[in-house]
């Protein structure tokens, strides 16, 4: 009779464990989506402002087209200006990427890291489908800025991500993804970023807007990330074709 | 009787969070789907870009090259190459780029000017389109390319053995495009995984490789198959031309961390293009013959990895193993071919002996031996102003080297300063060293 109890007891918590974590999920799903993550096609306009030492260091305009397909996320992201870079793509799929340019127009595969260096840097910040690239580790409700938020703290599900721990703040009424901190291999900060959401994608369906990602590690290094023209659309396959 | 109540109120708790969690699930479902719900997406119509783009590249250099042109040399008297020793040039490249619905059309007119010491100083002109290409999307599925254009294929930034329509795939100097050819293609999407692509290419375009005294053009066909997975890639090629040769290509890649890049990007040919040489001549008027007679299957591979550091550069290692180069015998026989070439004087044996010797410079192949390693520094984009590259190579089968460098200067956002330094070291007259001593371009690129 003991043991028919436990078996009882373990099968309902093993329920509720697993209808947290069906929340959990979909709430970062839909977290994910009002940043472009999830959907089956959209493009959006991206401006990429660089501060170092609090002094505009460059500006960088980017067209983003991203489609997310049964948990595969791809992407082409087109440098647009200034003129030095708008030949330049990058095409990602899943966790592979390519980079071409004028004159070397062949699609040359490249690492994560490199990336994240050049021009490209911090473009994958905004790009990120957390749903994909990340475990739930745990989640509490917290507050953030006087508004009731999910704290999800999130772990990379490979060592192909650029940071291994996320820490994601998540709006409890509209599940808006509001702040992230993002951590390296070893547990250092290294970005904050804080998110606004000023577009829409439908009627009443909000969309990221701006992105200000503050970098931990060097003081006064901050890049702001302006989001326009967001469309839903859909591609043809062979758009993100190396 | 308490441990009853207990399990009862545990129970009834459970099952009141447990509503209350399916409740809350499925709101954020309903909310989920209403935002990715494909029938709710805009019209298709409403979204398709209609889109005409272009830029035009003003491209100026000047280029300076130590060659070799002495009497027993590749090149006597610079009678086979006809290089100048200096020369400039002026290269307009507009890039115009056309997309309404499901038609893209990608035009790269060229018009080249330069300076010819060798014949008389004249300057040459050259119009020509370097792509014209036209993009087709039959369905969500399936797509047509047709035009003239260079058809990329492989992993490797170095040479790409599996691409079994280009021998010179890369070019040494990244700022001279390498000429196309005519395709027809169509590709199909078995899956999001999984790409059919049936390639012909349907003419030599402006490939100067099918020129006299090179090779005789065929056309060939060619079947792609290609998989991507959560972090590789990789493509299966079989094409077969009309000259009865057939290939089997391979290219992979695989993001092995965040940092490491491994890639392959090899082919197995059967009766490939390839200059060789061999004693006898079928004139019987020279002692030497370049010929293209491989009746027999070649193998050839790329095999590299790449490391990109935390502060920014990347640094790559390859090893190419080329089944078609020469073996010792056959580099011997070269050699030799090369240092009796210029004994010939009259008027038919001269032709022949420069014939050979034109074949001895373009064999069909990026690389005559058959063991290469291949390592490269480089970054882009440092300090927002420059991005640099250095490539070394060097052949274990003669101990020669190559060293070279490409620097690219953004002075400002419309312009370009760069430098390309190419060096070659080891014995004189041998492997990488027989032919180009050295080469510097100066160039600017103003981009309007």
């Amino acid at each position: 009779m003991k043991k028919i109890k436990t078996i009882i007891l373990l099968l309902i918590s093993n329920l509720i464990f697993s209808q947290n974590n069906d929340k959990n999920s979909t709430i970062l799903k839909v977290a994910d989506t009002h940043r472009g993550g999830q959907l089956n096609g959209l493009s959006w306009d991206l401006e990429v402002k660089n501060y170092k030492k609090l002094i505009l260091e460059n500006q960088i305009n980017i067209f983003v087209e991203a489609s997310t397909i049964e948990n595969n996320q791809f992407a082409l992201i087109s440098f647009l200006k200034p003129k030095k870079f708008s030949d330049q793509k990058l095409l990602i799929r899943n966790n592979s990427m390519w980079f071409s340019k004028k004159g070397v127009e062949k699609r040359i595969p490249i690492s994560g890291r490199q990336r994240l260096t050049g021009s490209a840097a911090n473009a994958d910040v905004a790009n990120a489908n957390y749903f994909i690239d990340y475990n739930i580790k745990s989640t509490k409700e917290t507050v953030l800025d006087n508004k009731k938020c999910y704290l999800f703290v999130l772990e990379s599900k490979n060592n192909l991500v650029s940071y291994s721990t996320v820490k994601y703040w998540i709006s409890l009424d509209d599940n808006l993804g509001l702040k992230a901190e993002f951590f390296g291999k070893s547990d250092k900060l290294i970005k904050i970023a804080t998110f606004e959401y000023n577009n829409f994608i439908k009627a009443n369906v909000k969309f990221i807007s701006k992105i200000t990602i503050v970098d931990n590690i060097n003081n006064g290094d901050y890049t702001l990330l302006e989001i326009s023209n967001p469309k839903l659309t859909s591609f043809n396959m062979s758009k993100f074709d190396k | 009787m308490s441990k009853r109540f207990i399990i009862i109120t545990i129970v009834y708790l459970s099952c009141f969070n447990l509503s209350f969690s399916q409740i809350d699930s499925l709101k954020l479902d309903i909310q989920f789907d209403t935002i990715v719900k494909k029938d709710s997406i805009v019209k298709k119509d409403s979204i398709v870009k209609k889109s005409l783009n272009y830029s035009i590249d003003i491209f100026s250099f000047l280029r300076s090259t130590s060659f070799r042109k002495e009497k027993k040399t590749i090149n006597p008297g610079n009678e086979v190459a006809k290089l100048d020793s200096f020369d400039y040039g002026l290269y307009i490249r507009p890039d115009i780029n056309y997309e309404k619905k499901k038609i893209s059309i990608n035009l790269k007119p060229r018009y080249n000017l330069e300076y010819d010491q060798y014949n008389n100083n004249y300057i040459l002109d050259d119009f020509y389109f370097q792509e014209l290409k036209l993009k087709y999307d039959l369905s969500n599925k399936s797509t047509v390319y047709f035009g003239r254009y260079f058809k990329n294929i492989g992993t490797s930034a170095t040479i790409n053995p599996s691409n079994l329509f280009f021998s010179e795939s890369i070019s040494l100097n990244p700022k001279l495009e390498l000429k196309p050819m005519d395709f027809f293609e169509l590709k199909y999407s078995l899956s999001l995984k999984w790409k059919l692509q049936l390639m012909a290419n349907i003419g030599k375009g402006e490939s100067e490789i099918y020129e006299i005294p090179f090779f005789e053009y065929h056309r060939k066909y060619a079947l792609q198959i290609e998989n991507y997975a959560e972090s590789s890639q990789f493509s299966l090629l079989f094409a077969f031309d009309e000259n009865k040769s057939y290939d089997f290509g391979f290219n992979g890649q695989k993001n092995m961390n965040e940092a490491i890049l491994i890639w392959v990007d090899g082919a197995f040919n059967y009766k490939p293009n390839r200059f060789y040489p061999v004693q006898g001549n079928s004139t019987g008027l020279i002692n030497y013959e370049m010929i293209n007679d491989n009746k027999k299957l070649f193998f050839s591979n790329i095999a590299g990895a790449s490391y990109t550091f935390n502060f920014g550069p990347t640094f790559s290692l390859e090893y190419f193993y080329n089944g078609r180069g020469y073996d010792r015998l056959t580099s011997k026989i070269y050699y030799d071919m090369i240092l009796t070439s210029s004994n010939y004087n009259f008027d038919v044996t001269k032709e022949l002996a420069k014939k050979n010797l034109a074949r001895a410079i373009n064999p069909g192949m990026q690389y005559i031996r058959k063991n290469y390693l291949f390592s490269q520094f480089g970054q882009n984009d440092f300090l927002n102003q420059v991005n640099y590259f250095f490539r070394y190579a060097y052949c274990f089968d003669d101990n020669t080297s190559q060293l070279s460098s490409l620097i690219e200067w953004n002075v400002i956002n419309d312009l370009e300063i760069h430098s390309v330094v190419l060096y070659n070291f080891g014995k004189q007259n041998n492997g990488l060293n027989k032919f180009i001593r050295n080469q510097i371009m100066l160039g600017i690129i103003y981009k309007l």
